[in-house]
């Protein structure tokens, strides 16, 4: 098995499916979003977009804050510590194999 | 590899959240236009006066009163009109960390120059060097955030500090020119941003997060 398809094996399944790529740079360059901020930002539906974040608190890669603004449900997601690593190894791994790819 | 692109515009995208509805760059505006009031009046005071040191202290006073009143406001004015539409986002001081130190570094040294300033050939050459500063601050910040308009800022602040630094006044009265033209600038580029903003807005349908399912 070549070091090239080695890398690739490693990487984080969890994060390396798109939409939850998405969510994870997204939530790696603030403190947290807002559900809304997530569906504009990633184009996903709102219950594709559900789907993605419970799998991801699941994995314990962010913390869902749920709470009220107003009269309305306000969700906060943000990463975790582990999240937080766990994308930044990720991300590192990524952007070598990519910069291998591209020469 | 056009998908590390799309993910990297994507954390760009939410890095200058909170700068795209221009907002900030209209308060910071206004604080160069006070700050320009504030050095006209102290060129006009004599020397050595009482009033002359209050007004060379007020614009540490003033940079508190815009940081907290007017950060305030904008959040209210956001809450409001902006958040219920496009989300809300809450800055990471960690993701700024790269930008801070820049801007951190520029400031000391301006900052510091400021102090030197009126002993070194009368201060003439202050202007063009705040000038070169905020352009280097700006051409970092635009880079790091993805945010276009603020190569042309950076442009203006040079240009705005050449040409004060030119003008035949004293330092004090070529500081207020420099801070009036940039505080002209910068209002004109966050009113240009509010309003394709406000365009942009207008797409968006209000109070997305009513219907939230359950995560």
């Amino acid at each position: 098995m070549s070091q090239g398809y080695k890398d690739i094996v490693s990487l984080d399944r969890l994060i390396h499916q798109p939409a939850r790529l998405a969510i994870m740079a997204i939530l790696y360059s603030c403190d947290s979003a807002d559900f809304v901020y997530l569906q504009n930002a990633t184009g996903l539906t709102k219950g594709n977009l559900s789907s993605h974040l419970s799998k991801l608190e699941e994995a314990g890669y962010i913390k869902i804050s749920k709470g009220f603004k107003g009269k309305f449900p306000h969700t906060t997601c943000s990463l975790t510590e582990k999240g937080r690593r766990a994308f930044a190894d990720y991300w590192a791994r990524w952007r070598d194999l990519a910069e291998r790819v591209e020469g | 590899m056009s998908e590390r692109r799309e993910i990297e515009e994507l954390m760009r995208r939410t890095r200058r959240y909170w700068y795209e509805d221009g907002l900030w760059e209209i308060a910071v505006g206004g604080f160069f236009l006070l700050l320009a009031l504030l050095w006209y009046a102290q060129a006009r005071t004599p020397q050595g006066s009482p009033l002359w040191a209050i007004y060379a202290f007020a614009p540490i006073l003033l940079i508190v009163l815009v940081y907290t009143l007017g950060m305030r406001l904008i959040e209210r004015v956001r809450s409001r009109h902006v958040w219920p539409r496009t989300g809300y986002v809450k800055p990471s001081r960690r993701a700024y960390w790269p930008l801070s130190r820049v801007i951190g570094l520029v400031v000391a040294a301006l900052i510091a120059l400021g102090f030197v300033a009126p002993s070194i050939a009368g201060g003439k050459w202050l202007p063009a060097l705040w000038g070169l500063g905020f352009a280097l601050v700006l051409a970092v910040g635009a880079r790091f955030l993805g945010l276009r308009r603020w190569y042309a800022l950076g442009a203006w602040a040079l240009l705005t500090g050449l040409g004060a630094f030119l003008l035949p006044f004293p330092w004090l009265v070529s500081g207020a020119l420099f801070w009036l033209a940039l505080g002209l600038g910068w209002l004109a580029c966050g009113i240009h941003a509010l309003r394709r903003y406000r365009r942009s807005l207008a797409r968006s349908p209000r109070g997305g997060n009513a219907n939230e399912p359950g995560v």
